[in-house]
């Protein structure tokens, strides 16, 4: 997919990130969601009706009512509140987990495919004992030595991405490495930065960015199955995964306890995922035009 | 190349991956704070520093690195995994075991998932854009949205909570034979099998459209081949090569998945062993039982990558 806009020969320019004539409805509504989301996780704790760890003892495991909209669990917390606030956890480990997968595959990428030669073998070889793990293998791996908390689960998504992104960039900067803008600045006696992150970078954003929306919904699945094995978010956070997992001996007795933070989680990959393919069809349009 | 000759030079290229597999995992053990000794015995390493010193030696931590790394590897090469703390038995026979019930839970989740999928894949095809085709798109959409711990608590609540039909976790079946593994495996596996389905089923489909396309299917068509002839006999068989590669992907995933089902149904697989090794701080079952399924991942690519060769005899590497 990162071949798309990577048009051989010499009409390689930037592809221009101007506006479409006609939004793709799956990027608006996938936006919309992620949207909405992103503002839950920053301003929850702000507008939420209760606090999250507030017990109402005497209205423990109620349904949905007025009072409470999504009912109350064992201890008589707001699950409304905490389904709200409970995307904090989960979009920050996501997030960051994307962004620093995204950062670190990015830099060998374009050392691989710029230099090339023993150094591109060296690190490719390297990334392939990394992908020759199962993703959340892997990932349970770095949490389990390190210990399971947030901050340790985004530095393991991160290492589960990185080989991943780096190829993706990799096979990018193979198809730049002779463009002639790209000669151009190597006859100018251009420093090497200036030419992986001014000349070549700028034509690697469409692929990286659908590539990092790709990432991102697996980084949502990642992160909330690390919480919900009990590596990720630590209680007493409202973390979705978390809850499903902790709340779960209350699953028939009361399963509005479950099925509103699994609605969350579900809900927000579904964004994330047509997000991604809304992005495609924007950045990627040149493609099928070309063929 | 002929295919003995790429057979081959791919396990040469399995040994060494597994090499490099197991100088990882033992690299990033080496990274634990203080030592493995002194995460085992917690709280306790303060204070007795005699228990401590035992503990070293029964790990072999006062070797260096290489020889603890060297030792472990020989054993491993006579089928010796070392011993588990937590269990305080050999590793080889429950990795044995557990694989043993891994296996039950994956593979009929795997050939449910191709199977369905292939048919899955060809309809919406073929009935491209329809309102059949819309509802797989949605369908598989929802299946790659939602993960395996929400999908299983969901068919735990119907299937056991309401329904009363199937039991929640594998711990509450009692008896032996067929209906046993009938009642512990169907909400497992219907999970599995659902979450590789939405993958493979998008695959197929895409590639499927691209073939039917092509200049030799309009060509059956034309020349007055039966429908199901053209899709199956023709069609498929090239439509079927991306499949492949996705399938031997999601090897990876899928064995997530089981890691995650396993654990929702209390289910004593691979996975679960994994989890409990991190658990327990177990060191060395740590060690022993994510190198086996590293393994196991490397040698399911290895057989997919040559089920690709011989399906498809124009690639050789």
């Amino acid at each position: 997919m990162a071949d798309g806009v990577l048009v051989a020969g010499t009409d390689v320019v930037a592809v221009p990130l101007r506006a479409p004539r006609h939004w793709p409805l799956t990027l608006l509504v996938g936006g919309g969601v992620l949207g909405v989301f992103a503002l839950m996780a920053l301003v929850g704790p702000w507008v939420v009706p209760y606090d999250v760890e507030a017990f109402h003892r005497q209205a423990a495991l109620k349904p949905p009512s007025a009072s409470f909209w999504f009912g109350t669990d064992r201890y008589g917390r707001d699950v409304f509140s905490r389904v709200v606030v409970g995307a904090r956890t989960t979009m920050a480990m996501a997030v960051s987990g994307t962004l620093l997968g995204l950062t670190a595959g990015l830099l060998i990428g374009l050392a691989s495919g710029y230099r090339g030669g023993r150094l591109d073998e060296a690190l490719m070889r390297l990334m392939d004992i990394f992908m020759s793990f199962p993703s959340l293998l892997l990932a349970l791996l770095v949490v389990a030595i390190l210990g399971g908390n947030v901050v340790n689960a985004v530095l393991s998504i991160g290492i589960v991405f990185m080989p991943r992104v780096a190829r993706v960039v990799r096979s990018a900067t193979l198809g730049l490495r002779h463009a002639p803008f790209v000669e151009a600045a190597q006859v100018r006696g251009e420093r090497t930065g200036y030419i992986l992150f001014r000349e070549i970078l700028p034509n690697l954003w469409p692929p990286i960015i659908v590539e990092g929306c790709i990432r991102m919904s697996y980084a949502v699945l990642l992160s909330v199955s690390l919480s919900y094995l009990g590596l990720g978010a630590q209680p007493p956070a409202p973390d979705w995964g978390l809850t499903v997992s902790k709340e779960r001996a209350f699953l028939v007795q009361a399963p509005w306890v479950v099925l509103f933070p699994a609605g969350a989680i579900v809900t927000l990959v579904v964004g994330v995922n047509l997000l991604g393919d809304g992005l495609r069809e924007w950045l990627m349009a040149r493609k099928s035009v070309d063929e | 190349m002929n295919l003995t000759g790429y057979i081959l030079r791919r396990l040469g290229l399995l040994l060494v991956t597994l090499l490099a597999i197991s100088l990882l995992i033992s690299g990033i053990l080496q990274m634990l704070p203080g030592d493995a000794a002194e995460q085992i015995l917690g709280a306790w390493a303060e204070r007795s520093g005699q228990t401590l010193g035992a503990m070293r030696e029964r790990l072999g931590l006062s070797r260096p690195w290489h020889e603890q790394y060297l030792g472990w590897l020989a054993g491993v090469v006579r089928g010796d995994f070392g011993k588990s703390l937590a269990l305080d038995a050999p590793i080889g026979p429950i990795l044995a075991q557990r694989l043993g019930y891994s296996l039950r839970l994956a593979i009929p989740a795997l050939l449910l998932a191709v199977g369905l999928s292939l048919v899955l894949g060809v309809i919406a095809a073929t009935r491209r854009n329809g309102v059949v085709d819309h509802a797989i798109t949605v369908f598989t959409l929802a299946g790659v949205s939602i993960p395996a711990f929400v999908l299983g608590s969901l068919l735990i609540l119907v299937f056991a909570g309401w329904l009363r039909w199937l039991p929640s976790s594998s711990a509450l079946v009692e008896g032996h034979g067929i209906p046993f593994w009938a009642k512990v495996l169907t909400l497992p596996v219907a999970t599995l099998t659902v979450e590789s389905l939405a993958y493979i089923t998008r695959t197929t489909r895409s590639s499927m459209i691209e073939v039917l396309k092509t200049p030799y299917v309009r060509t059956a068509v034309l020349k007055g081949m039966p429908r199901r002839a053209v899709l199956f006999k023709h069609a498929l068989r090239n439509g079927l090569l991306p499949t492949v590669t996705v399938i031997a992907f999601n090897f990876g995933w899928m064995l997530g998945g089981v890691v995650i089902v396993e654990q929702v149904f209390n289910y004593p697989g691979l996975g679960s062993l994994v989890l409990f090794a991190i658990e327990q701080r177990d060191l060395p079952l740590l060690q022993a039982s994510m190198f086996f399924v590293a393994s196991a991942y490397c040698v399911a690519n290895l057989l997919a990558d040559v089920l690709y060769a011989v399906l498809n005899p124009r690639i050789r590497y």
